[in-house]
């Protein structure tokens, strides 16, 4: 594995949300970069290929749960790694999210030690891709 | 002279020429009823002849039921009285009947003493039946009055119409209705008050129903209309009743005009078509009430849920605090921003599920779930709650066991449950989670060592925003609606649940789910 640091990128609607999952993310060391809707995710992910998406799934009137096939295309990988946030209590039906290409998914209101140790699984799998 | 003179001369002649000239038959009976004469009339009136007669009881000449009369006659002559115009019957030799008016006198011999029966018959018969023809005659004209007066002020017009189709009765009621005068109608073709339309089809039904002979009953043969001398038609209900006479069969139809009754009936049936389009109307505005109540409560939960959750998130990652640069006061103040924060989320969570469940917004995505993997995670994820009060739970369940239900709904429902087992516990309490299977459902209970709910309260403690309060101590947490979104979550996956509490030692809440049926457990 390389060492150097992952990059991860987070979109969300609300300034303020997307503001606490960054705290997070960056607290657990990788690198961020963030978008407050999709046109803008989309050319951040063109730019920087992120390993890892953190997608608020209402972003854009709830495009973003559709969102996972336009990253691909944009990136020209073949496989995403990326994880739901979504407004659900109980969380969404997994398979809805699994259809829609995420690996794993968080209800809101996230909490920091449950993001991290989502993050912790997710980057230590042999499949997240690493850019070079 | 001379002739007339020997007549005078001899009185029993002249007295046997009037006797055997009278209209009247005289007979003579002894006190018993023997007839001992028999003259003037007596032959002709009875058809016996004097010799056939005399020696005969006058009790073979009673009509039958009359001979009880004829004792007491005889013996009141037989005392002298007189009688005069007793009316009886009497049979004659041929059988028939002779109405006859009687007239009894004793026969005395030279001491004056009775000896016998004087009879003297007058034949009635012609004046009875001419009696009893003018009471026949009278009786049928009253019947027949009375048929005319009804006929006349029947509410509805009444017609008879001969074979031909000529109308020959028609009553006041018609007239009216049609508004021929009486003298255009009768004698008129009843093809006169059919409308145009139908009339040349008329004559030919007019013969099939002469032919078929039966009665149609009112009511029959819908949209019948008729037409009046001006023209105008209206709707009527015909019944027709064919009736034998002596001059040929005749119809009577009795015609009711329904004008009103249809023009009562259009007018229901517009209000009943207003009434709907208005319950309609109203309906479909009920709806979209429903459904902007829903959309905007669903808006503003989200609206109120989205600081919530930074808010709740940024709580949490203060309260981390790695660099230690918050004081124990300002712990405790973030402490109870992040719990007061998550109560309110919670509150507008129930809100938001309720309201999409009444508007059947909620879809259900039932599949089957394997029980203990839900179990474990609910109370994995609630048992650092439990801790804190130093409440133990047991979970008990079979790993075999699948049920046919929605799982995140399913979780929704057990969170519910141990949470408020957890709430309403003291701490050092116990919780136990027990799952049975038994006739295609799935049973799992709660069961908490808590304060119990009062029996009072156990029949509304499933209804909207109840809250057990006054029997619990004080704790009145929550929005008294995760209850109700159990019992409606249950219900929509095809389950029941309901509680058994005994105050002071515990509640245990039972909810059943059908048993997957791909997966069905022994």
């Amino acid at each position: 594995m390389s060492s150097e640091p992952f990059t991860c990128l987070v979109a969300d609607g609300s300034a303020t949300a997307r503001e606490l999952i960054c705290a997070i993310v960056e607290s657990a060391g990788l690198i961020l970069c963030e978008a407050g809707d999709l046109n803008g995710a989309l050319a951040l992910a063109c730019l920087h290929c992120p390993d890892l998406f953190i997608i608020d799934t209402a972003i854009d009137d709830a495009h973003g749960l559709y969102a996972i096939e336009q990253f691909r295309r944009v990136t020209r990988r073949a496989h995403i790694v990326a994880i739901a946030l979504t407004g659900e209590r109980y969380g969404a039906h997994p398979d809805v999210l699994r259809a829609a290409g995420f690996a794993h998914s968080i209800s809101k209101p996230v909490k920091a030690s449950q993001l991290r140790a989502v993050l912790t699984e997710l980057l230590n799998r042999p499949d997240v891709y690493r850019t070079s | 002279m001379g002739a007339s003179a020997g007549i005078w001369d001899k009185p029993e002649r002249w007295l046997a020429a009037i006797i055997e000239s009278s209209e009247t038959a005289i007979m003579g009976t002894s006190f018993d009823g023997i007839i001992t004469s028999w003259a003037g009339s007596a032959t002709r009136m009875f058809g016996y002849t004097a010799e056939e007669a005399i020696g005969m009881s006058v009790y073979q000449l009673a009509w039958p039921g009359e001979e009880a009369k004829i004792p007491d006659l005889l013996a009141a002559v037989q005392h002298g009285e007189r009688i005069h115009g007793f009316r009886t019957s009497r049979r004659h030799k041929d059988g028939h009947c002779v109405f006859v008016s009687l007239n009894l006198f004793p026969i005395r011999d030279e001491r004056g003493a009775v000896v016998g029966v004087a009879k003297f018959a007058r034949d009635m018969s012609e004046r009875v039946r001419e009696q009893q023809e003018q009471e026949r005659t009278l009786a049928e004209l009253i019947t027949e009055r009375k048929y005319r007066e009804l006929t006349e002020h029947a509410p509805d017009g009444i017609l008879e119409v001969d074979a031909d189709g000529r109308i020959i009765i028609a009553n006041q009621a018609a007239v009216a209705m049609f508004g021929f005068p009486h003298n255009e109608l009768i004698g008129a073709p009843v093809e006169i008050l059919i409308p145009h339309a139908g009339r040349s089809d008329h004559p030919g039904h007019r013969v099939e129903f002469m032919r078929i002979g039966k009665t149609r009953p009112m009511g029959q043969g819908i949209n019948l209309n008729a037409i009046r001398k001006d023209g105008s038609e209206f709707p009527v209900e015909i019944s027709l009743s064919p009736v034998q006479t002596g001059v040929g069969i005749v119809v009577i139809a009795v015609v009711r005009d329904v004008s009103a009754r249809r023009s009562v009936e259009r007018e229901v049936q517009r209000l009943q078509a207003s009434y709907l389009a208005e319950l309609e109307a109203r309906q479909m505005e009920a709806e979209r009430l429903n459904r902007l109540k829903s959309e905007f409560v669903a808006s503003v939960s989200h609206e109120l849920r989205t600081p919530l959750h930074t808010i709740i998130g940024f709580t949490d990652l203060l309260r981390e605090d790695p660099q230690q640069t918050l004081t124990v006061r300002q712990g405790r103040f973030v402490e109870n921003i992040q719990r007061d924060s998550e109560h309110l989320l919670e509150l507008i969570n129930d809100v938001l599920d309720l309201s999409r469940i009444e508007a059947d917004g909620l879809t259900l995505h039932i599949e089957g779930v394997k029980l203990c993997p839900v179990l474990e995670t609910v109370v994995t994820s609630l048992k650092s709650n439990a801790e804190r009060k130093g409440i133990r739970i047991h979970l008990v369940c079979d790993d075999a066991i699948f049920v046919a239900a929605d799982p995140t709904r399913l979780r929704q429902i057990v969170a519910n449950l141990l949470n408020n087992a957890i709430k309403f516990t003291a701490p050092g309490g116990e919780i136990g989670i027990a799952v049975t299977a038994a006739h295609d459902f799935v049973t799992v209970a709660v069961k908490d060592s808590g304060i119990g709910i009062a029996e009072e309260e156990q029949t509304r403690i499933f209804d909207k925003f109840y809250q057990v309060g006054v029997t619990t101590g004080g704790v009145r947490e929550g929005t008294g609606l995760g209850l109700a979104i159990c019992k409606r979550l249950v219900e929509m996956q095809g389950g029941r649940i309901d509680l058994t509490s005994q105050k002071g030692i515990g509640s245990t809440f039972r909810f059943t789910l059908p048993c997957d049926s791909n997966h069905i457990t022994s």
